[in-house]
């Protein structure tokens, strides 16, 4: 009983540490697309000849 | 009798933490029995007794100075003549389905001198509309609703605080509910003119799902532990965006809030600990909260704040340089340097090996050890918090699972925006869908 009760724990943390670093993969790649789709609509929804309202953050630059 | 039941508690916790030591040496020398034995099982031996050390080291530390810290706060004098006047600053962008309710619980509050300040951040649903009509139920003088073109919450933020006429300013989210008892708890830390700000205690309101649970003793056991035993030191490395009070005045000199990171919050709580004032925390003023309902809401609010805490962390990183102008202030960078980076990258590192070890090595026993330790570790801090904060004791058997998925799903999620944000990768600032359950 004890042989076979590690193994079995070992496997289940296993396989679950791998899915869920896989569904963490794909959440980042799904965000990624998602802020790409919305900098995209947020150009396209602004009016010709006005600059886009930027929404994108801007890097902090420290002044050294 | 409250004196009694802290050191039954305490002799509670040792106990179980010594049993947590042995199970741990039980399973080592269960271990270390294996046949196999050569540099790379040495090796492996000898990091996960190395973050054994740190972890045991880290909690024990956490712990005892949160239980201190509980001590104090149960034994401080209540100073119940002090009742300045409030504004509460309400921030709202498209807040539509949670307004009402954050603002009738200020209408709940036992605290009378008071009042409250939305600030419409270009919404395009019915916020502005659901919030005036409170005012009209309850008067202009108690609530005031203010409108601007989208400019971002610190802006929304920094509106509302030109427009207070309260000695102290509590700012929270749109999408937070208030106790009654809270301003009152907090306004009581302002009678010492040192401090500065004072955090409140954030809880989950909508615990429905198994996600929403997991962040329910995430909020506990993660976020307010280490509030806890900060504020022993008077600092507090985040003053949380749903609850955090303000001397208006201090405010002001330092410039309010900032637009240039994502965690407008941290930033402020670290101009204020590094300009020497104090920073308390009460564990008595909640403030309920919507968690993420779903795992890409969590990943992108969770984004967010890993990027603009370290956004915060580059900002001031002059502070780590010079440990020997402002000693604490080195220690208060370091800390956070340590919660933010250092150990969420020796958890996945930890992850990463182990699993490794497991594959390719043939060694997945060190996984189990490995997962263990962390476990047993996390159920006595459950343990400690659910009783601490006299919560719902079946959170205390998410502890398993939240060490299993969720810490790791969260600390994966935490080395992508620590990618991201070395390589300056542009972010926006993400919508969260509220469902409306605060």
């Amino acid at each position: 009983m004890e042989m076979e009760l590690y193994p079995l724990l070992s496997a289940v943390i296993l396989v679950t540490t791998i899915m869920t670093v896989i569904l963490a993969l794909f959440s980042y790649v799904a965000y990624r697309a998602r802020s790409r789709k919305q900098a995209r609509r947020n150009v396209s929804l602004t009016a010709p000849g006005v600059a886009p309202i930027s929404r994108v953050f801007r890097r902090y630059e420290p002044s050294l | 009798m409250l004196k009694r039941l802290y050191r039954i508690l305490i002799v509670g916790i040792c106990a179980i933490a010594g049993l947590a030591i042995a199970a741990v040496l039980y399973l080592n020398f269960y271990f270390n029995r294996l046949e196999v034995t050569n540099l790379f099982v040495d090796f492996s031996s000898f990091i996960l007794l190395v973050f054994l050390l740190i972890l045991i080291t880290r909690y024990t530390l956490l712990l005892w100075f949160s239980y201190l810290q509980h001590i104090e706060a149960a034994t401080d004098p209540a100073v119940e003549d002090y009742s300045p006047f409030v504004s509460i600053i309400v921030p709202a962008h498209n807040e539509a389905p949670v307004i009402q309710a954050a603002l009738q619980s200020l209408m709940d509050l036992e605290y009378e001198d008071f009042e409250a300040i939305v600030v419409d951040d270009g919404s395009t649903d019915e916020t502005f509309q659901r919030a005036d009509r409170m005012t009209q139920q309850y008067g202009p003088e108690r609530i005031i609703v203010l409108r601007q073109p989208n400019a971002g919450k610190a802006a929304a933020l920094n509106r509302g605080i030109a427009a207070a006429r309260g000695e102290l300013v509590l700012c929270m989210d749109a999408d937070s509910r208030l106790e009654p008892q809270t301003v009152r708890l907090m306004v009581q830390h302002f009678a010492d003119s040192r401090v500065g700000a004072v955090a409140g205690n954030v809880k989950v309101a909508n615990r429905l799902n198994f996600l929403t649970r997991l962040q329910a003793l995430e909020y506990i056991e993660g976020l307010n532990l280490l509030r806890t035993a900060q504020a022993f030191f008077r600092m507090t490395t985040v003053i949380p965006g749903p609850v955090g009070m303000f001397r208006r005045t201090i405010l002001q000199k330092l410039g309010g809030y900032r637009s240039d990171t994502f965690a407008e919050d941290c930033e402020l709580t670290l101009r204020l600990v590094l300009s020497g004032y104090k920073v308390k925390y009460e564990s008595s003023a909640v403030a309920w909260t919507e968690a993420p309902e779903t795992t890409d809401a969590l990943f992108k609010q969770r984004y967010r704040w890993t990027r603009g805490i370290l956004q915060a962390i580059i900002k001031h990183r002059r502070q780590l340089a010079h440990p020997w102008r402002e000693f604490m202030n080195w220690v208060f960078m370091a800390l956070l340097v340590f919660e933010s980076v250092a150990m969420p990258a020796m958890n996945v590192f930890g992850m990463i090996f182990f699993t490794c070890a497991a594959i390719w090595g043939g060694l997945s026993q060190l996984l189990l050890l490995w997962w263990a330790q962390l476990a047993i570790l996390d159920i006595i801090v459950a343990l400690f918090c659910v009783a601490m904060e006299e919560e719902q004791i079946s959170l205390v058997l998410y502890a398993l699972p939240y060490r299993l998925f969720f810490v790791t799903y969260v600390d994966v999620m935490r080395f992508f925006a620590g990618l991201d944000e070395t390589f300056a990768v542009e972010m926006v600032w993400g919508r969260l869908q509220r469902a409306g359950r605060i």
